[in-house]
């Protein structure tokens, strides 16, 4: 008998009949304090918890405004920059590439990590932006794969204002809804961080030093 | 030695360490503050936050065989394979045939106390691979050639200057005290790692059934490295760990995060469902999971017992025992510390050499009340000890008759007068004997019974 068949047996022979109640159905809501719902304040609520946590959150009318943000966040640090290949990122950032000039990083010339190590800006799109906790959760066909996300110590993520929702309950059932055609998603709160020594905070311990979210307006 | 008196000696000496008693006690202060502050602010009730996790944790125990079947099943579709290990040597094999068939020669790792569980690191730095720990607080105990203090946070027991010390004759790092710097060191020195490791492994908070997928939480990052780089992956993972859906994340995270750091959530939450899919532009190749029982299925088949597996690794029992804070997580010597190690620990590794554990407690409840998950710690510590009595594992020689003694002396008003005296005289003598007497107040007896002064009492109201 291998030892998934024994394991099973094991487990078959432990088993005893759950408790005939069904599971109370409780909704986030239930469980966490009030948190408002309107459009404006979900906003608010998202840039607030965001940089309680040293994020930071920027809200720009329309496409070349975030054009523009982008760029500006871009120059801050110098460096190269790499941004999502396709869409959504050539609609959401119009004309960004010929504002980068050379700074910008071919995606497709990237390929092994080590080549990642020049690049100090990763700009990807997201899912869903999570107003009560200032969440953004990201899918690796949604942002450019695993690494854009991770390595470089910079990230700025674009999104549209409607991709806000309230909760992570809502993130969640959101994310189900999806194509589901990916192997790896990642709920992102604030740049990395540990406080293992001393508890002390300290920011960028390997993930990115500096997360800034550009939302933007128009539908 | 033999561990259970090797286990005194050690909390002797840490007991008497006020050096390491301060560093503890500041962590855990700051820790505790702002975890009582997080549940308050976060959750209407806490507690009914908590009630809810135990049940859905229940309900999945009740269904463990069907859940981790569609587990399976559905993570499998994706290309990811699963290994189902029945012992710590069965899961480490599994890993050591893998390094061997990738011909890998550097490990990536991020924390996971079940690989600690299993004694990966020994194993695989036996076969020659170079092991490097990411998570920093794991990073700082190996480099210091030590084993995790906490299941949380591994370098508790570490401050600036410490860390400062070992990473300057460790690693040759510059000599700083600056904690931002500490930490981009480790950083600078683990980015070669996580891009020439052939391997990446990690643990893993959840399963979901329902998604086939298994969830990691960390804050640093280094854990979405080792699943983003390497082009293996490999999860270690107690079988119990599963949750129905993606749905209960949306309690569970939360959950986990305000009892282990007192955040509203951990910075990164990784969900992971295979490795990477056509469309993908990166991602491992190969991704393993290995599904461990190593005693749990034991844990599971005693009523008594089983609650223990509904355990998220919070480590907020650990923070709030007051024997833990006092002798130190390194005297435990387990993966495990504080009462959920000493919980299972006799469980998991045998009672005859670690039946002491449940000793090491107040019994106060400090435990039962933090859990997250609403596990009757203290209660299952109690039948850990009466495991221990019925195996005739104790500490003293003679204990039990001594039990024995007390027991029918107990049972008759009579026999209580009777013995008195020698108790009296018995306590005296034999108290201060006992190890560790020099450094406590001995309780002595009270000259006269309760009894005796009753009847005084009474007698002398007769006289007025
Ligand atoms: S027993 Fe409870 S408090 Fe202790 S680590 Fe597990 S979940 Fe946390």
């Amino acid at each position: 008998m291998s030892a998934r068949n024994r394991i099973f047996e094991k487990l078959r022979q432990a088993m005893r009949p759950a408790s005939a109640e069904a599971l109370p159905d409780v909704r986030d809501a239930d469980v966490y304090r009030d948190y408002p719902s309107d459009p404006a304040s979900l906003f608010e609520l998202f840039k607030t918890r965001l940089e309680e946590l040293r994020g930071e959150v920027y809200r720009v009318g329309d496409e070349v405004a975030a054009s523009d943000k982008v760029v500006e966040l871009a120059d801050s640090v110098g460096g190269s920059v790499m941004v999502q290949p396709g869409e959504p990122m050539a609609s959401l950032l119009p004309g960004l590439a010929e504002r980068l000039c050379d700074r910008l990083v071919d995606a497709a010339a990237v390929a092994d990590s080590a080549d990642f190590a020049r690049v100090e800006v990763g700009v990807t799109a997201a899912d869903f932006l999570i107003a009560r906790t200032g969440s953004v959760l990201l899918r690796t066909i949604s942002s450019g794969g695993r690494r854009l996300s991770v390595l470089p110590p910079f990230h700025i993520v674009v999104a549209r204002a409607s991709q806000m929702v309230p909760s992570l309950e809502e993130a969640l059932n959101g994310l189900k809804g999806l194509s589901p055609d990916w192997s790896y998603a990642a709920l992102i709160t604030g740049p990395s961080r540990t406080a293992d020594i001393e508890k002390i905070l300290v920011l960028g311990a390997h993930g990115p030093k500096r997360l800034a979210v550009v939302v933007v307006d128009a539908a | 030695m033999q561990e259970p008196r090797a286990f005194l000696q050690r909390a002797a000496a840490k007991t008497r360490d006020e050096e390491h008693r301060l560093k503890i006690l500041k962590a855990i202060d700051t820790y505790t503050r702002v975890v009582e502050q997080r549940k308050h602010t976060q959750f209407r009730d806490w507690r009914q936050a908590r009630q809810l996790a135990a049940r859905i944790k229940d309900d999945v125990l009740a269904r463990l065989p069907e859940l981790l079947q569609q587990f399976e099943e559905r993570i499998t579709a994706r290309g990811a394979r699963v290994f189902w290990a029945e012992t710590a040597a069965e899961a480490r094999q599994y890993i050591l045939d893998l390094v061997a068939r990738r011909q890998a020669r550097v490990v990536v790792k991020s924390k996971s106390m079940t690989t600690e569980e299993i004694g990966l690191n020994e194993a695989l730095q036996h076969a020659g691979v170079d092991v490097w720990e990411s998570d920093l607080g794991e990073l700082i105990v190996q480099v210091a050639g030590e084993k995790p203090y906490h299941i949380v946070t591994p370098a508790m027991h570490k401050n600036r200057e410490d860390v400062a010390r070992l990473f300057h004759e460790k690693l040759g790092a510059p000599l700083t005290q600056d904690v931002e710097q500490l930490t981009m060191i480790a950083r600078e020195h683990l980015r070669h790692a996580y891009v020439s490791a052939e391997i990446g492994i990690t643990g893993a908070n959840f399963i979901l059934a329902e998604e086939g997928a298994i969830v990691m939480t960390e804050n640093e990052g280094n854990g979405r490295l080792t699943m983003a780089c390497p082009p293996v992956h490999v999860v270690l993972v107690g079988l119990e760990k599963v949750l129905p859906s993606m749905r209960e994340l949306a309690l569970f995270l939360p959950l986990l995060a305000t009892s282990g750091t007192g955040q509203q959530i951990t910075c990164y939450n990784s969900i992971v469902r295979g490795p990477r899919q056509p469309g993908e532009p990166d991602g491992p190749e190969e991704m393993h999971i290995i599904l461990l029982d190593n005693g749990r299925t034991e844990l599971l088949a005693q009523p008594e017992f089983q609650h223990v597996l509904r355990c998220i690794r919070c480590g907020a029992c650990l923070n709030a025992c007051p024997v833990y804070r006092t002798i130190g997580g390194h005297t435990y010597n387990t993966p495990y510390q504080g009462p959920i190690g000493s919980v299972i620990t006799p469980h998991l590794r045998g009672f005859r050499q670690w039946y002491h554990l449940p000793f090491a407690s107040s019994l106060c409840g400090a435990c039962s009340d933090v859990c997250p998950v609403n596990i009757d710690l203290h209660h299952l510590l109690l039948w850990n000890r009466h495991r221990a009595v019925e195996r005739e594992h104790t500490a003293a020689p003679g204990w039990r008759l001594a039990m024995k003694l007390w027991a029918w002396g107990m049972r008759r008003r009579k026999r209580i007068a009777l013995l008195r005296p020698w108790l009296r005289l018995g306590t005296k003598l034999l108290l201060p004997l006992l190890p560790g007497a020099q450094r406590r107040r001995v309780p002595s007896m009270a000259e006269h019974s309760f009894a005796r002064l009753w009847r005084d009492h009474e007698r002398q109201k007769s006289h007025f």
